[in-house]
């Protein structure tokens, strides 16, 4: 069978190693031809190779000492000695690793997730998750001034003292349970002496009904708000500079509401009104503390002076 | 510890030089043994056939190794990196050779220093290959170091391309002159004389 042998004609080396000049085809021997100048320069570099290519041209194999052997391990040893330790190797190929550009669709994702995650721990912060404390303080202040202003336009029409207008006033102080108690046990009283109840009563015997009932709200708004009687007390015993005004017992109002010819409820509005005067004027008083114990103690001390 | 140990023996130079700059000195040993024999030919046949300085530079080279191992670039192949380093050093040594020389101009090469057989064709070849050792030592040293990796390193086109960073028809362009050259220059020897034993397969 006939042997079918390639040779690639770039690779002259192919040729010199395997057939001597005789024995090259006619289309090989033009081709070694190409680039020597004949048979026998073909000849002396075929002999060249298969001599580099003969085992026993070639020098015989020779070991280094183990000495060298000894050497280059001692020398390792000594660098690996000096060398940070391999935690440290290890944290910097995590931070940096060597082949940095095969990480960077991870970090991406990585990051674009973070970045989304953040943003909405940011927005979910800034959403009012319930009603603000601050606006919460602002709105404690401003209530009972909208309380007594509410109590001042409803004692405003007291001249006219009709029943529309004492159901009116009393409705938006229906907030108030004492109130509304009072409202419940006392029979309405019109400006003109009519009764509004069923209860059959001669003036004389609803004025004193109406006496008791408000000494009991005066003992029981005692009781209630011990804080602002006390400051009341103290605002008195502090001298005249804070009694502009004068507190008017149960009697005094009996006496005045006989003379003047006022209806319960009308002394009721009044002594309302002066609750709230005095109420703005205590405020007033300890905002002014507050201010001048910012300002100093020698300011306070120079405005009592001054009072 | 058994179970977790690999055997250096089945590992590939790659990764045995990735331990090695993990700071592993059994990979380093077992480099070091698969390769010391193959340099020290290397070496000697670069250096003028001089054993103790080709052990010197066989030392020095795993020396470098052991002191910066991060120099070796894991895109490449060990070897081809490991005979480019030899290379280099086997160039700076010529360098260096040749400043001697101009110094000293009579300074010659010592040879290996084995007992010349005095019989026939151990003669003749003998003769032959310290012939071919002057004629090499004249040749420039890529075409040189071309010639002895191919022909006595059994190294491939492709493998010689990689360690000089030249195309593979730079390499058998250089071959191709570099055995022109010599045969010339040897063609005093009879060829029956040195087309003895049995030729070694040569890798494409």
């Amino acid at each position: 069978m006939e042997r079918r042998e390639q040779y690639d004609p770039e690779d002259l080396e192919h040729l010199l190693l395997e057939r001597s000049f005789d024995e090259l085809l006619e289309e090989e021997r033009a081709y070694a031809l190409r680039h020597l100048s004949g048979k026998a320069e073909y000849e002396a570099m075929r002999t060249l190779l298969l001599s580099m290519a003969d085992p026993g041209m070639r020098p015989p194999p020779m070991d280094a000492d183990p000495v060298v052997r000894d050497r280059v391990l001692h020398a390792f040893r000594e660098q690996r000695s000096h060398r940070p330790s391999f935690r440290l190797n290890s944290v910097k190929a995590w931070f940096w690793p060597e082949n940095a550009s095969a990480f960077w669709k991870p970090a991406l994702a990585f990051g674009s997730l973070a970045a989304v995650v953040t943003l909405g721990v940011l927005m979910m912060q800034q959403e009012p998750l319930g009603p603000n404390p601050v606006a919460l303080v602002k709105e404690e202040q401003t209530a009972p001034e909208r309380s007594a202003d509410l109590r001042a336009d409803s004692a405003v029409p007291a001249t006219t003292s009709t029943a529309a207008t004492v159901e009116e006033t009393q409705g938006r102080n229906a907030g108030s349970a004492e109130l509304a108690e009072l409202r419940k046990e006392e029979p309405v009283v019109s400006a003109k002496g009519a009764v509004a109840s069923d209860a059959p009563a001669s003036p004389t015997a609803v004025m004193d009904m109406d006496l008791a009932a408000a000494e009991r709200e005066e003992a029981e708004d005692r009781q209630v708000a011990p804080t602002a009687t006390a400051l009341m007390e103290k605002e008195s015993s502090m001298g005249e500079t804070f009694s502009t005004t004068h507190v008017v017992p149960a009697e005094e109002l009996a006496r005045n509401m006989s003379s003047a010819n006022v209806t319960l409820e009308g002394a009721r509005k009044s002594e309302a009104r002066t609750a709230d005067v005095k109420f703005k004027r205590l405020k007033d008083k300890t905002d002014a503390e507050t201010r001048s114990a910012e300002v100093g103690p020698e300011l306070l001390a120079l405005l009592r002076a001054a009072w | 510890m058994g179970l977790f140990r690999t055997d250096t023996q089945d590992l590939s130079d790659e990764r045995l030089m990735e331990k090695v700059v993990r700071g592993d000195e059994r990979a380093f040993a077992a480099l070091y043994d698969r390769y010391q024999r193959k340099l020290m030919a290397y070496f000697c046949r670069m250096l003028w056939n001089d054993r103790e300085k080709a052990q010197d530079f066989l030392q020095d080279l795993f020396t470098k190794i052991a002191q910066k191992p991060q120099s070796y670039d894991p895109s490449r192949p060990f070897s081809t990196w490991l005979y480019s380093v030899a290379n280099n050093m086997c160039k700076n040594e010529y360098r260096s050779a040749e400043t001697r020389k101009a110094a000293v101009p009579h300074l010659k090469h010592a040879s290996n220093g084995h007992e010349k057989p005095d019989h026939g064709t151990e003669v003749d070849r003998e003769r032959f290959r310290d012939r071919l050792e002057e004629e090499l030592a004249k040749l420039d040293p890529d075409h040189k170091a071309t010639f002895v990796m191919r022909y006595n390193e059994d190294m491939a086109i492709k493998e010689i391309a990689a360690v000089f960073a030249i195309s593979e028809g730079t390499v058998k362009s250089r071959l191709f002159y570099t055995v022109k050259k010599l045969a010339e220059r040897l063609n005093e020897f009879d060829p029956r004389i040195l087309s003895h034993g049995t030729a070694r397969t040569i890798r494409p």
